[in-house]
C-alpha cells in the first residue's frame, strides 16, 4: 500500500485504520471515565504506571481530560472518520459508477490533514498540564488560556481544525464526484440510499464545517494572541461575549449530529431493502425525507440554549422546529419499516447491525423529544439524560451504522469474507449492550444526575444511585470486551479469511455487479451503464428471465438491449458471481 | 494545443468539474466569513462602535483594500479568457500586494493610535482578528499567483488556472467586502 496513494480505495482504509485506532482510544478512556463512577477515587488496575503520582487514580483533573478527550475523539477522529472517511471514500465513486473521485489528489490531502491533526491530539497527551480538559464542545471561558493554560488544550484546538479541514475537502470530493462523476444512466433516482446519505452529509459538511472552523479560530486567537472575542469580565473592558461561541458551536454542532448519522441512515435504507429482498419502499419518500431533515437541521441549534438565557420567544420558535423534525425523520423509519414488512429477511450481520442501528435509534430519537421542548428541556439539561440521549443516536446507532456498512463492504474492500457468525454474534452482543449502557445514563439522568461529575457521590440526593452506576459501567466493560470479538475476527479473516466473490450478498448495485473484489485501481474495467435503480430485488422479470431474485444495475435483461440506447452494441460490463454467501 | 482549436471532450470535462468544484468549495468556506461577520454583528448589538475612548476606524483606505482585491479577480478573469495572461498574473499579483499593504498600514496607524490588545476588547479584535485572517486568505492567493508565474515561465499552459484563480479573486473581494461592511461600516 503505497503511502501517498490517490486511489480512493487504498485512502478509504487509510482513514479506517486510523479511526479504528483513535476509537479504540476513545472506548478505552470511556472505560475509565466508568471506572471512576463505579468506583470513585480507586486506582484503575494497571495504571500505575501512567498516574504514579496517584497510583493509578484518576485525579479531577485527569478525569476532565478523560472526559474530554473521550467526545472529541469519538466525533472527530472515530465517527467521523470512519463512516465518512473510511465508508464515503470506498463507496462513493464506486456505487455511482466512476473510476475514482473527481480529484484525486484531494483525497490524500484530506487524509494527510486528518493526520496531521491526530498527531497533535495524541501529542497533547504528552505536554505539561496535560490534553485538552474543557469538554469536547470547549465552551470559552473555560477553554481559554485563562482557565486552561496548558498547551495541551491549545494542541487539541489545533487537531480539531485538522481534521474540520479533512472533513471539509473530503466534502468537496464527494460532491463533486456524486455531481459530475456518475456513469451514464446512473440518474439521481438511481443512486443508492447510502449514496444519498453520504451526499447530504457532504453538503452540511461544506456549510457548516466553516462555522466551527471560524469559532474555533477565533477561540484560538483569543488563547494566543490577545484577541478578547470570547472573554470579558474583570480582566478586560468591553470584551467579548462567551455565549456568541455557544451561538456558533451549535450552528455547526447540531448540522454536525446529523453529518454523523445521516450515512448511517442510508445504509439502513439500502441494508433494509437487499436484506429483506424487496425494493425499498417510498425511495422517492425517503429521499425526500432525509434531505427535509438535512435543510432543516441548521434552524434547530438553539435548543441546545435553552437554558442560556435565550429570549423565550426564540425558545419556542426553536422548539417548534425542533419538533418539526420529527415528521420526516418519522416517514423515513416506515418507509424502513415497510421494506422488512413482509419481506424474506435474510438475517446477515450487516441487516442485524442496520436493524440494530434502526433499534437505537429510534429510541435515542424518542428521548431526543423530551428535551426538544423547553417544559421538559429545563430540568433535563445537563443531566446525564442528554448523555443517554445522544449516545444512543450518535454513539450506538452510528457505530453500529459504521459495523453495518464494514460488515457489508468488508469482501469487497479487501477480498476476503469475514466469519458471519462472529460478526452477527458481535453485532448482536453490542447492539443488547448498548441499550444497557445508555439506558442506564437515560435512567441515572432523569433521576438528576448531572453529566460530567467526578464524584457524583458528594451529592446526598444522587447517593443512591451507586449501584445503577455500577451496573452500567459492568455492562459498559462488557461492552468494551465484546469489541474483542470484532478485533479478531478482523485479523483472522484479513489472513486467513476465504476469497470473497464478487458479489456475495446477491445484491445489483455496480461496486457487487460490475467489479471483482477487491476492484481493480481504476475501479471497472468498463464503465458501467446503468439502466435501472440499486433496488431491483425479487422481480418477477428477474426470476423469468434470469432465474434469479436481483438484477443489477447495469444488466441487460435478455431482449432488453434495443431500449437501452447507449448500451445497446456494448457487452455487459458485468462480472460473474459464483452465487450467495450466509 | 494551438489557439482556436477546440480541447477535446475529456479535457473540458475536466476543467469543468475543476471549475464546479472551485465553485462549491469557496462557496462553502464563504460560511467561514459569514460566520466571523456574524460574530462582529452580535458584538456589535452589546458595544458601543467605537468603543469608549477609542480611535474610531478609517473607511476610505480600507475601501481601497477591497476595490484592489475586486481588480485584482477582474484581471484574472481576464487573463483567464485569453491573451497576456503573464501581464494578468503580474497585475493580479500587484494588487493583492498592493491590498496588503493597504491593510497593513491602515493596521498599524491604528495602532500607534492607541487601539491595542487586548484592551481594545471585542472592539480591536474585530479589526485585527478578522483583518489577519482575512490577510491570510489574501497571503493564498499571493502564493498561488507567484507559483502560477513560475509555471507559466517554465512554459505551461496557465490560462485554465488563471481562471480558477479568478474565482479565487472574487471570494477574496466579496469576502473583504463582507468584512468591511460588519467591521469598519459605522
Ligand atoms: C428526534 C430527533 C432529535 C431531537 C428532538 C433532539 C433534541 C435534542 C436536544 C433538545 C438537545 C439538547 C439537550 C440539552 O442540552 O438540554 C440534544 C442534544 C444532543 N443531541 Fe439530539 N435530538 C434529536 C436527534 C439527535 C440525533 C439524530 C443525534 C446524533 C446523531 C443527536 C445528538 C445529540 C447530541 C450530540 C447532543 C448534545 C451534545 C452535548 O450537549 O454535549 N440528537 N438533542
Ligand atoms: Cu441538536
Amino acid at each position: 500500500m503505497r503511502l501517498f496513494s490517490t486511489d480512493h480505495k487504498v485512502v478509504a482504509r487509510q482513514f479506517l485504520w486510523a479511526g479504528l485506532g483513535f476509537l479504540l482510544l476513545g472506548g478505552l478512556l470511556a472505560l475509565l471515565i466508568r471506572w471512576q463512577w463505579a468506583y470513585p477515587g480507586r486506582p484503575v488496575p494497571g495504571l500505575g504506571w501512567v498516574l504514579p503520582e496517584s497510583g493509578g487514580a484518576l485525579t479531577p483533573p485527569t478525569y476532565t481530560g478523560v472526559f474530554t478527550m473521550h467526545g472529541l475523539l469519538m466525533v472527530f477522529f472515530a465517527i467521523a472518520p470512519l463512516l465518512i472517511g473510511a465508508l464515503g471514500n470506498f463507496v462513493i465513486p464506486l456505487a455511482v459508477g466512476a473510476r475514482g473521485m473527481a480529484f484525486p489528489r484531494l483525497t490524500a490531502l484530506s487524509f494527510w490533514v486528518f493526520a496531521a491533526g491526530g498527531v497533535l491530539v495524541l501529542a497533547s497527551f504528552g505536554v505539561r498540564l496535560g490534553t485538552a480538559s474543557a469538554a469536547w464542545t470547549s465552551y470559552p471561558p473555560l477553554s481559554t488560556h485563562v482557565f486552561t493554560p496548558g498547551v495541551g488544550q491549545t494542541l487539541v484546538m489545533l487537531g480539531v481544525v485538522c481534521a474540520a479541514v479533512s472533513s471539509f475537502l473530503g466534502a468537496v470530493n464527494y460532491v463533486v464526484t456524486v455531481v459530475r462523476c456518475r456513469a451514464p444512466g446512473m440518474t439521481w433516482g438511481r443512486l443508492p440510499l447510502t449514496v444519498w446519505g453520504l451526499f447530504l452529509t457532504s453538503v452540511l459538511n461544506l456549510l457548516f464545517i466553516p462555522v466551527v472552523a471560524a469559532a474555533t479560530g477565533m477561540l484560538l486567537l483569543d488563547r494566543l494572541t490577545g484577541t478578547r472575542f470570547f472573554l470579558e469580565g474583570a480582566a478586560v473592558v468591553g470584551g467579548g461575549d462567551p455565549l456568541l461561541y455557544q451561538h456558533l458551536f451549535w450552528l455547526f454542532g447540531h448540522p454536525e449530529v446529523y453529518i454523523l448519522i445521516l450515512p448511517g441512515w442510508g445504509m439502513i435504507g439500502d441494508f433494509v431493502a437487499f436484506f429483506s429482498r424487496r425494493p425499498a419502499h417510498g425511495y422517492r419518500g425517503t429521499v425526500v425525507a432525509m434531505s427535509t431533515v438535512s435543510a432543516l437541521s441548521g434552524l434547530v441549534y438553539a435548543h441546545h440554549l435553552f437554558t442560556s438565557g435565550l429570549s423565550p420567544m426564540l425558545g419556542r420558535a426553536f422548539m417548534t422546529l425542533t419538533l418539526v423534525i420529527s415528521l420526516p425523520s418519522t416517514v423515513m423509519f416506515l418507509n424502513w419499516m415497510m421494506t422488512v414488512w413482509r419481506g424474506s429477511v435474510r438475517l446477515t450481520a450487516p441487516m442485524l447491525a442496520a436493524v440494530g442501528a434502526m433499534g437505537v435509534f429510534g429510541l435515542g430519537g424518542v428521548t431526543g423529544l423530551a428535551l426538544g421542548a423547553v417544559a421538559t428541556d429545563i430540568p433535563l439539561h445537563g443531566t446525564m439524560w442528554v448523555v443517554g440521549h445522544f449516545h444512543l443516536t450518535m454513539g450506538a446507532a452510528s457505530f453500529l451504522a459504521v459495523f453495518a456498512g464494514l460488515y457489508f463492504w468488508f469482501p469487497k474492500m479487501f477480498g476476503r469474507t469475514l466469519h458471519a457468525g462472529w460478526a452477527k454474534a458481535h453485532v448482536l452482543t453490542s447492539a443488547v449492550l448498548f441499550i444497557a449502557v445508555f439506558g442506564g445514563q437515560l435512567l441515572t439522568g432523569y433521576a438528576g444526575q448531572l453529566r460530567r461529575l467526578y464524584d457524583p457521590y458528594q451529592y446526598t440526593f444522587l447517593k443512591h444511585l451507586l449501584e445503577l452506576n455500577q451496573w452500567t459501567s459492568f455492562a459498559a466493560f462488557a461492552l468494551g470486551l465484546a469489541q474483542g470479538i470484532f478485533l479478531v475476527n478482523l485479523a483472522w479473516s484479513l489472513r486467513k479469511g476465504p476469497a470473497a466473490d464478487a458479489n456475495p450478498w446477491q445484491v445489483g448495485t455496480l461496486e457487487w455487479t460490475c467489479a471483482p473484489s477487491p476492484p481493480p485501481e481504476d475501479n471497472y474495467a468498463r464503465v458501467p451503464v446503468v439502466v435501472r435503480g440499486p433496488h431491483e430485488l425479487s422481480q418477477p422479470e428477474g426470476h423469468e428471465r434470469l432465474g434469479r431474485d436481483w438484477i443489477g444495475q447495469a444488466e441487460l435483461l435478455p431482449g432488453e438491449a434495443s431500449r437501452a440506447a447507449e448500451g445497446a452494441e456494448e457487452p455487459g460490463s458485468q462480472v460473474p458471481s459464483a452465487g450467495g454467501a450466509a | 494545443m494551438t489557439t482556436g482549436e477546440a480541447p477535446a471532450p475529456a479535457a473540458r470535462e475536466a476543467a469543468g468539474t475543476a471549475w464546479f468544484g472551485v465553485v462549491v468549495g469557496l462557496g462553502a468556506w464563504g460560511m467561514f466569513f459569514a460566520s466571523l461577520a456574524f460574530s462582529v454583528g452580535y458584538l456589535r448589538m452589546r458595544e458601543p462602535w467605537p468603543l469608549a475612548g477609542m480611535p474610531p476606524l478609517p473607511v476610505i483606505l480600507p475601501a481601497v483594500g477591497v476595490l484592489l482585491l475586486g481588480t485584482a479577480g477582474a484581471l484574472l478573469h481576464v487573463g483567464g479568457r485569453g491573451a497576456r495572461v503573464t501581464l494578468c498574473l503580474l497585475g493580479a499579483l500587484g494588487a493583492l500586494v498592493g491590498s496588503l499593504a493597504v491593510q497593513g498600514f491602515v493596521l498599524s496607524t491604528l495602532w500607534s493610535a492607541g487601539l491595542k490588545l487586548p484592551q481594545g476588547g471585542a472592539y480591536a479584535s474585530a479589526v485585527y482578528g478578522l483583518g489577519a485572517l482575512h490577510g491570510a486568505h489574501v497571503a493564498a492567493g499571493v502564493v498561488g499567483l507567484v507559483r502560477e508565474l513560475v509555471r507559466g515561465a517554465r512554459g505551461a499552459e496557465v490560462r485554465g488556472a488563471a481562471s480558477l484563480w479568478a474565482l479565487y479573486g472574487d471570494f477574496l473581494a466579496v469576502t473583504g467586502l463582507v468584512l468591511f461592511a460588519a467591521v469598519y461600516l459605522p
